[in-house]
């Protein structure tokens, strides 16, 4: 929104949203059997843009340097018979103090990884699920953050940095699935909304 | 205050701001143009404090006008209807909204998207509350309208007098001025009740 413009053309933005909302948009390759079986159930489960869905977003390579989604061994470094490792959950970061809603200033202690600003991650607030922010600036262990917290936050929740995703609902149902092919391929284009 | 706030956030070159909106009913009902959650500590208008809802419950906010020397305004505010709550409003509670305090704020964000208090700029009273529903092709939108009239809008209609000579005779009774306008009956409509 703009305030109009002035009499020396200049014109002056304002914004009336208070902070924005996510709008993600995502187009799969779908192509076998089960893939295709599995998108029309999404499809029918999301009710035509009317059922909540938490929308994954793909950050790996934007993770915090030195972060990585990983496996571990058991602590004496023996692995698993066939030889596979656990598969690490690294969250990222916690938080060292609480936050109030709305807040765009956080303090936290990194698990794993340094930040630099501009990676993304995911709070699973109480009520409002899963929502994404991104950092702007980083301050020692304070960072900034966009949007404002959807929902106030305690001391020690997670940041998750490796899965992030955020609560929304399909905005474009008409054109979620585009046609199938003969080889059982077809195209789905996303537009995900953030959800209240 | 609000003097000072705007010109601050003036001087940041693109201001943040927004409008909120609070129906004091029995369960007031809080809205406001942004996006999300916003918690408004207790003031003079929100005594209580309250969270106001954010996106899709406030359809449009009219624009306000002082009133000088002009006619009194009404004001008609859209709230979408994501959830049953407003809905009710118009049909299990529409007793309770009529009358009811509506006020009208804005409130001013600092570049960290941190808020200031609430200027409530104007206040007024709900009217009957009405319920209209939309559909464009395949997609419905329910929307409640909240007529509000400030402390100067009313709804009588302005008091019919007549140049008749049973009123004039009412007036001053010796007065004939009036006698012959039983016989004037073209271009005129006597309005009734009235």
């Amino acid at each position: 929104m703009t305030g109009g413009q002035s009499v020396g053309g200049i014109v002056r933005s304002t914004r009336l949203d208070g902070g924005g909302l996510w709008v993600i948009e995502q187009e799969f390759f779908v192509h076998s059997r089960a893939q295709v079986k599995a998108i029309r159930a999404i499809d029918a489960g999301l009710d035509g843009g009317s059922s909540e869905i938490v929308v994954r977003v793909y950050e790996t390579p934007f993770m915090p340097t030195g972060a990585d989604a990983s496996t571990v061994p058991f602590s004496d470094d023996s692995t698993f018979s066939d030889g596979t490792e656990f598969a690490s959950v690294p969250v990222g970061a916690t938080l060292t103090a609480s936050a109030a809603l709305r807040a765009t200033t956080l303090s936290l202690t990194m698990i794993v990884g340094a930040l630099e600003g501009g990676e993304r991650f995911s709070i699973d607030h109480a009520t409002k699920g899963k929502r994404l922010y991104t950092i702007s600036r980083v301050d020692g262990d304070d960072i900034t953050i966009r949007p404002p917290l959807r929902e106030a936050v305690a001391s020690g929740t997670d940041l998750d940095f490796t899965q992030p995703g955020c609560v929304c609902r399909l905005s474009n149902p008409d054109d979620f699935l585009g046609a199938l092919d003969l080889n059982k391929n077809l195209i789905a284009t996303a537009v995900w909304i953030e959800s209240f | 205050m609000l003097v000072e706030q705007a010109a601050a956030m003036s001087a940041l070159g693109a201001p943040r701001y927004s409008v909120l909106v609070r129906f004091g009913l029995e369960e007031p009902v809080r809205a406001w143009a942004g996006i999300g959650d916003l918690e408004i500590p207790a003031d003079d208008v929100e005594t209580e404090g309250g969270t106001f809802q954010g996106v899709g419950i406030l359809g449009n906010v009219p624009a306000l006008r002082q009133l000088i020397g002009g006619a009194a305004e009404r004001l008609e505010f859209s709230l979408t209807v994501p959830s049953g709550e407003i809905f009710a409003l118009a049909d299990d509670e529409a007793a309770s909204v009529r009358a009811a305090p509506v006020d009208v704020g804005v409130i001013f964000f600092d570049e960290d998207w941190q808020q200031s208090a609430v200027a409530w700029l104007w206040n007024g009273t709900a009217d009957v509350p009405s319920v209209s529903r939309t559909a464009n092709g395949l997609s419905v939108t329910r929307t409640v309208r909240i007529s509000a009239g400030s402390a100067f809008t009313d709804r009588t209609r302005p008091q019919h007098t007549y140049f008749t000579n049973a009123d004039q005779k009412r007036r001053s009774p010796t007065d004939d001025f009036c006698k012959r306008v039983d016989l004037y009956s073209v271009n005129s409509t006597v309005k009734f009740p009235n």
